[in-house]
């Protein structure tokens, strides 16, 4: 079903998809300023402005994952009292309603409404959910400057409330009251810097990363080494045939060494990040694929690597299939992996066998930021051998008789980041070729003075 | 789930709960009240305005330790906006409704112990209850005219859209919540609590496009 609901402005005509429909009252058109009233299903314009919207940290429609929960930014205040001035984002999703994200001097914080009343404690303190909590300061009156984006209340520029903040040295409540209302928010601090702006990606725009970050997702190119046509230091090589061949020989030698060297530092920096996220799931031979979601990953990087390995013990004379979905939040597009767990064993003539492996480690690569949730749909099947070499060697008993219902327990490591061994050692193979090809034309070259 | 057809338009009308007289037919919107005879017609109910709450009529969960579905939908507005009180067709036999607004979920089931309370008789006489006011640790945070804006679903009651009442929302200190309505019938009072969506685990929630469920939620 579709998420949003879309009207347009009354006044300069702009379309707006209104992100939580049937619980906004207001929309602040992002075109023009407009402010409109949305409670009733035709739209009506409340105040007409013609004016470029002020910018904002985060635009409207950027969204990013805070507290573990995905928000959107559907709305933006900037207000002042007689001292600051600052701002207050409206982060939305429908399944977790509503929170606030205020800058202030540069800081951060998180705002939750409260569902219960804090109590007066006795002079200028509150008391709530066990805490005392002492008001910093008189109440103040707080003015609404600009509005941009929807809310659930009948918001407008101009708007004044009387505000003060109650604090018990960590976490504080603000306090608003308004002509007929009072409101009791909590505020928690979040990582200063620019944590939160680069937390939060917008909407068709790439997401904010380190700037010497790997744009090109090839490096790790998921297609291996067809698309990943690793960048020799050809530049570097080219002048060394001028020097004597020992020099040379040293010389690429050394190039090569260090060239080797730096790109698994690149790899362990740029494909390594974040911690492993574990999960269980216990499969059964012959029985339909069972689908868990594993992890959600918020990848900050524009394009990294995501690594999940499979581990389990004991099964024998059976596969599992584990197909991985990456799927991304925002467009649902999901990038697809596989990987095969196998593991046999038997007798023939040359005595017992195994082959294959408990643990299987599948890679996705070039990942580009965002918010995903990674699915895997695993099956297990039974393997019987279909040649006999007679009773005399057998097979193993559970080849033969199913074991149908015998679990497997899976275990899984999701973890963000990951060097793609394969890869390296192409890149370090690469690297040393000239090494080879020199060797070759020397080898050549000395045949040939002797012929 | 067994059905009767609508007499209006002939379409299928789940029975979600049978305890509930009224129904109201999902494709013509016809109010349908239940009973020996099977369904009539007794009027129309408003099409719904879309909103992306993530319930829906068939939404499953548990409230109190009870399993409950969601088996039907009233929309109250009020000048400046609106929102939704779920049924919830209890495991218990009880009935328990769970409003939604801004949000934030409250768990509420009637209840008649408070009516005697000084206020809510003055209440009944046609006295105005103002925010701030306080009742058995309860206080008054939210005080609005409102408008029936339609219905879907099993019902105790019909929607007619010419429904108004007054409704008063109270808080105590440890998140309980008291509702307390008035139409021409009466007074009636809803008491419970705030609760978010992960706390009655539940099921069948409506999927919103460019939003996944969170994961427990599934």
């Amino acid at each position: 079903m579709t998420a949003a609901r879309v009207i347009d402005c009354p006044n300069c005509g702009g379309s707006i998809a209104l992100k939580a429909a049937g619980y906004s009252i207001t929309v602040a058109c992002r075109y023009c300023g407009s402010e409109l009233d949305v409670a009733n299903p035709d739209v009506r314009l409340v105040t007409e402005y013609h004016r470029a919207m002020a910018a904002s940290d985060l635009p409207l429609g950027a969204r990013g994952t805070v507290g573990g929960t995905e928000w959107e930014v559907i709305g933006w205040l900037e207000r002042s009292d007689d001292e600051a001035r600052w701002s207050e984002y409206l982060l939305f999703n429908p399944y977790a309603g509503y929170r606030w994200l205020i800058h202030a001097d540069g800081e951060w914080s998180l705002g939750t409404m409260l569902t219960s009343e804090p109590v007066a404690a006795g002079g200028d303190s509150v008391e709530h959910d066990g805490h005392r909590f002492e008001r910093e300061y008189d109440p103040v009156s707080t003015r609404t400057d600009a509005v941009v984006g929807e809310f659930y209340w009948r918001v407008k520029a101009g708007d004044v409330v009387e505000a003060t903040v109650f604090s018990n040295g960590g976490a504080s409540l603000s306090w608003e009251r308004g002509p007929d209302e009072v409101n009791w928010t909590q505020l928690d601090a979040l990582p200063g810097g620019s944590a939160v702006r680069d937390a939060f990606v917008a909407p068709g725009e790439p997401p904010a990363g380190p700037a010497e970050a790997p744009r090109t997702p090839g490096q790790f190119g998921r297609k291996g080494a067809s698309a990943s046509r690793p960048r020799q230091p050809a530049p570097e090589l080219a002048p060394l045939r001028q020097a004597s061949d020992a020099e040379d020989l040293g010389k690429l030698t050394g190039m090569a060494i260090g060239t080797s060297f730096l790109l698994v530092i690149l790899g362990l920096v740029f494909g390594g990040s974040g911690s492993a996220v574990e999960q269980r799931l216990t499969v059964y031979a012959g029985q339909p694929a069972q689908t868990v979601t594993l992890a959600t990953l918020t990848l900050k990087r524009p394009y990294q690597a995501v690594t999940v390995t499979a581990r389990s013990d004991g099964f024998v004379n059976k596969w599992v299939d584990l197909d991985y979905s990456l799927v991304d939040r925002r467009t649902q597009r999901s990038i697809d992996a596989y990987g095969l767990m196998e593991y046999y064993a038997g007798r023939d003539s040359d005595g017992p066998w195994t082959e294959g492996s408990h643990a299987r480690t599948t890679k996705f690569a070039g990942v580009p930021a965002g918010t995903y949730d990674l699915m895997v749909d695993a099956s297990a099947q039974n393997w019987s051998n279909p040649v006999t070499y007679g009773s005399a060697w057998g097979s193993t008993p559970s080849s033969a008789d199913g074991g149908e219902s015998e679990p497997i327990a899976l275990r899984f490591r999701v973890k963000p980041g990951g060097v793609f061994v394969g890869n390296m050692l192409l890149f370090v193979l690469l690297t040393f070729a000239p090494i080879g090809i020199w060797i070759a034309r020397k080898l050549h070259g000395a045949g040939g003075y002797r012929s | 789930m067994a059905s009767l057809d609508c007499p209006a338009c002939g379409a299928e009308v789940p029975l979600r709960s049978a305890a509930m007289p009224y129904a109201v037919c999902g494709h013509c919107h016809s109010v349908l009240l239940r009973d020996d005879a099977g369904l009539s017609d007794i009027g129309k109910s408003a099409v719904l305005p879309f909103d992306v709450s993530p319930l829906q009529l068939g939404t499953s969960g548990v409230a109190d330790g009870v399993r409950f579905d969601v088996a039907g939908r009233v929309r109250w507005g009020w000048e400046d906006g609106s929102w939704n009180e779920w049924l919830l067709a209890c495991g218990d036999g009880r009935v328990r409704w769970l409003g939604e607004a801004m949000g934030q979920y409250m768990l509420l089931s009637e209840s008649t112990d408070l009516l005697g309370e000084p206020l809510l008789e003055r209440f009944a006489q046609g006295d105005a209850i103002t925010v701030g006011d306080t009742l058995a640790g309860f206080t008054a945070t939210d005080v609005k005219q409102v408008r029936c804006l339609g219905g879907e679903g099993d019902l105790p009651f019909p929607t007619p859209t010419d429904w108004t009442m007054a409704s008063v929302d109270f808080r105590d200190a440890a998140g309980a919540s008291l509702s307390v309505q008035r139409d021409a019938k009466g007074v009636s009072a809803y008491v419970g609590r705030y609760l978010g969506l992960a706390e009655f685990a539940p099921r069948n929630l409506r999927q919103i496009d460019g939003w996944a469920l969170p994961v427990e939620l599934r």
